[in-house]
């Protein structure tokens, strides 16, 4: 390859290491708070809300993301096909986003649930006698520690994150595996899969370093 | 609200898992009149002019070479006008006797011999050259050259699906013996691979959905045209870049290969796919094809 | 009339089963402002449920329940325990304060933030003002120093006191202890009982669930001795612990002495 080629391909990998980010940030900010709506209703103590949510727990961990992707991307328009209909369909990375939140969320729930079973009864129960009120008691005493006890598995989930963003490109999200992908077809070289793959390598140790930065920093208490 | 959306997604996701199988069953087939029904329509304006090949490793002369010969003696023979008409209804190879040489010495056709197996890579979903049909059986055009070819060297042909962006890897790396799979033939493969002597024609159209305002290539402008990733397809789109600028985005969609692609023009995703005349027309006379 | 505000708690026919099993059958006591009792017994005879009840952390089946003027809970018309609207609930809690015997103290909050986390969210104290109680409250448990630690920080004698100081800094009239030395090394268990002698010397009314009998006998004005989800025996502490009248109190303090 030569240089121009290889400059040509760093700066459109960097354009689609930009999709790729994205997708990996705009995952975490919808599916973290959703996880947590999502184990709270698992530990629901009602049948009827565990239920359905057990669920789409099931369905989001048991099977594949890459066919949640092809789902949520095809479904309105072949939902619409059998009803008659005209569903609009989500663009495609919107439904990427989609499909990453749903499952991520699903991830993250089971995690949180057992970070928050992890956490004794005895902290709910002095902060009952305290006063302090259901809500207070879980985001000033149970979610720090569940924040603490939750951290190593968040961790792997967030790289695994990083890296499953690549099956984005299965419903054509020009993201930076399919750019890799496409040019070592077209340059006859897999230096544009290695490029992709020190990306990625580069992403997760940011992230790796973030998590055992945040692990020191929770390491003041026990 | 997120509990209910989530829920209903859930719910929406099942619900088409039956639907699906109600659809393979094939019970509701003449039911609904709706964009299932709509047929494609190929654009007259081509991207390019191209001609198929077969590929295989730049030192394996002697191998392609004895390839050649017999796609030669069955044109004399009148097999491969059988097999043209088989799957094109008439006489289509354009196949020139003159062009074959028979100097190489290099040791690649006795290796296969000893071997008594040929390994041809295909992407598998590359309909009417080479795909995978109902009975998940590899069919097609280029497999039915490849057999008979296979039977008059007496070797056994395997047939090896495989990613097509890493195509060349996959050749390169011993893993298959040829591309043989609608290979367009062009200056940088014919630089990198030993490319044969062409055999069929083809060239780079766009299809849309009967009804579609696309009526010429100018009308592409803000439009969203998919390709499937790594193909001459996307070589094609660069050779006009007037076109490609004009496009929404300024670039075409990429997804893993065209049975993908048609899906996504018949959902409504795009509104356009570039991929090869051979293709595009199997698609035109079969409609459901690839469902 | 006066007489009744002397009660603080009130306690009648408390009745608790956990699964079919009755924990406290029909359990009556009243405790008088100012008043030490000390609640002794085997373990597994209902004194922690009782004071889970007390403290609201259980509810109970049946009985009646009052701090002061304030019902917690009474007989319903349908014979069961009802239980007061929630902002009656709330006046209630700021009445107790409860030591457990694992202290439970948060442990992701220095010893400032353990004291002073309740009275700004709870009471609504300026930062100022609960920070200012709360080093009163740790220089009275000669804790001075340690306002900046963190509970993995100290020892369980010292946790145990930073417990007491949380329970303290919301002015409670009442305080309850869990087997409050319990979880503790043997010397230990001396720095939580003068704390204790301290508070009863400040007339604060206190109810002590414990195996300390020499505690019991020095400090509470009243000891009650419990099996098997009754009171077997009341009575002023030097005579129960020296004379017991049952059998199953001779029974269980031969066991422990």
């Amino acid at each position: 390859m030569s240089l121009e080629t290889i400059y040509k391909l760093v700066t459109n990998m960097l354009s689609a290491s930009a999709v790729t980010l994205e997708v990996f940030f705009l995952t975490l900010l919808f599916s973290l708070p959703l996880g947590l709506l999502v184990a709270s209703l698992r530990m629901s103590k009602y049948k009827i809300i565990q239920l359905p949510i057990r669920f789409y727990l099931l369905i989001m961990r048991g099977t594949p993301l890459i066919l949640q992707l092809i789902f949520i991307y095809f479904l309105p328009s072949q939902l619409g096909d059998k009803l008659s209909v005209t569903i609009p369909m989500l663009p495609r990375f919107g439904a990427a986003i989609l499909a990453f939140t749903l499952n991520y969320a699903a991830y993250f729930a089971e995690i949180y649930r057992g970070g928050i079973q992890a956490v004794p009864t005895g902290q709910h129960e002095a902060a009952a006698v305290l006063g302090l009120s259901k809500v207070q008691t879980f985001f000033r005493v149970v979610l720090p520690q569940v924040i603490k006890n939750i951290l190593p598995a968040m961790g792997n989930e967030f790289m695994t994150l990083v890296k499953d963003t690549a099956l984005a490109q299965t419903i054509g999200v020009m993201e930076i595996f399919r750019l890799a992908k496409s040019s070592t077809s077209t340059n006859s070289s897999i230096l544009p899969m290695f490029v992709a793959g020190l990306f990625y390598l580069i992403m997760n140790s940011v992230v790796s370093k973030g998590f055992s930065s945040l692990g020191k920093r929770l390491d003041y208490y026990k | 609200m997120k509990k209910l959306l989530s829920l209903s997604l859930a719910v929406v996701l099942v619900a088409s898992i039956f639907a699906g199988c109600a659809k393979k069953d094939g019970k509701d087939d003449t039911a609904t009149t709706s964009k299932s029904d709509a047929t494609y329509v190929i654009l007259e304006e081509a991207l390019a002019e191209e001609e198929y090949s077969v590929g295989f490793r730049k030192d394996d002369v002697a191998l392609c070479q004895a390839f050649e010969k017999t796609l030669a003696e069955m044109k004399d023979d009148g097999k491969f006008a059988k097999i043209d008409k088989k799957w094109f209804g008439e006489e289509v190879n354009i196949l020139d006797k003159t062009k074959i040489k028979a100097d190489a010495t290099d040791g690649s056709l006795e290796k296969v011999k000893t071997a008594g197996k040929f390994v041809l890579g295909l992407d598998a979903s590359f309909p009417p050259m080479g795909f995978t049909d109902n009975d998940d059986t590899i069919v097609g055009y280029d497999i039915d050259l490849a057999r008979e070819v296979c039977k008059r060297l007496g070797v056994e042909l395997v047939l090896q699906a495989i990613d097509w962006t890493a195509n060349d890897q996959e050749l390169k790396s011993g893993n298959i013996d040829c591309i043989w799979n609608g290979f367009t033939t062009n200056p940088k493969r014919q630089a990198a691979l030993c490319m044969s002597t062409p055999y069929l024609e083809n060239s780079q159209v766009v299809v849309t959905l009967a009804g579609s305002n696309i009526k010429t290539l100018a009308d592409l402008a803000g439009k969203t045209l998919t390709i499937q990733g790594a193909s001459t397809a996307g070589d094609a789109l660069d050779s006009k870049p007037d076109v490609k600028s004009g496009l929404k985005g300024g670039a075409a969609i990429e997804v893993d290969d065209n049975v993908l692609a048609m899906f996504d023009l018949k959902a409504g995703g795009s509104d356009a796919v570039l991929m090869d005349k051979v293709v595009a027309e199997y698609y035109v006379t079969n409609p459901n094809a690839g469902k | 009339m006066e007489n009744n505000h002397e009660k603080l708690l009130v306690m009648q026919d408390i009745y608790k089963a956990f699964d079919g099993t009755a924990v406290l059958k029909g359990i009556s006591l009243e405790v008088n402002c100012g008043e030490v009792v000390a609640i002794i017994g085997p373990s597994g005879s209902g004194k922690s449920t009782l004071l889970r009840c007390a403290t609201m952390l259980e509810t109970v089946d049946a009985g009646t329940i009052r701090y002061l003027d304030k019902t917690m809970v009474t007989i319903g018309a349908d014979g069961k325990a009802k239980y007061s609207d929630k902002k009656q609930l709330k006046e209630i809690r700021l009445c107790f304060g409860l030591v457990f015997q694992n202290f439970n103290l948060f442990p992701h909050f220095s010893v400032m933030q353990n004291i002073t986390e309740a009275p700004i969210r709870v009471l609504g104290q300026s930062k100022q003002d609960a920070e200012a109680n709360a080093r009163n409250l740790l220089a009275k448990m000669g804790l001075s120093e340690k306002e900046d630690a963190y509970p993995c920080q100290l020892s369980g004698g010292q946790q145990q006191r930073i417990s007491i100081a949380r329970a303290l800094a919301l002015n409670p009239k009442i305080l309850f202890f869990d087997e409050p030395t319990s979880a503790l090394d043997p010397e230990l268990i001396g720095e939580i009982l003068k704390v204790i002698r301290d508070l009863a010397a400040e007339k604060m009314t206190m109810v002590v669930v414990t195996h300390e009998m020499t505690f019991a006998r020095d400090v509470a004005d009243r000891v009650i001795f419990m099996d098997e989800g009754v009171i077997v025996e009341q009575g002023v502490a030097a005579d129960i612990i020296k004379n017991p009248q049952s059998e199953r109190t001779r029974a269980f303090l031969r066991r422990v002495e």
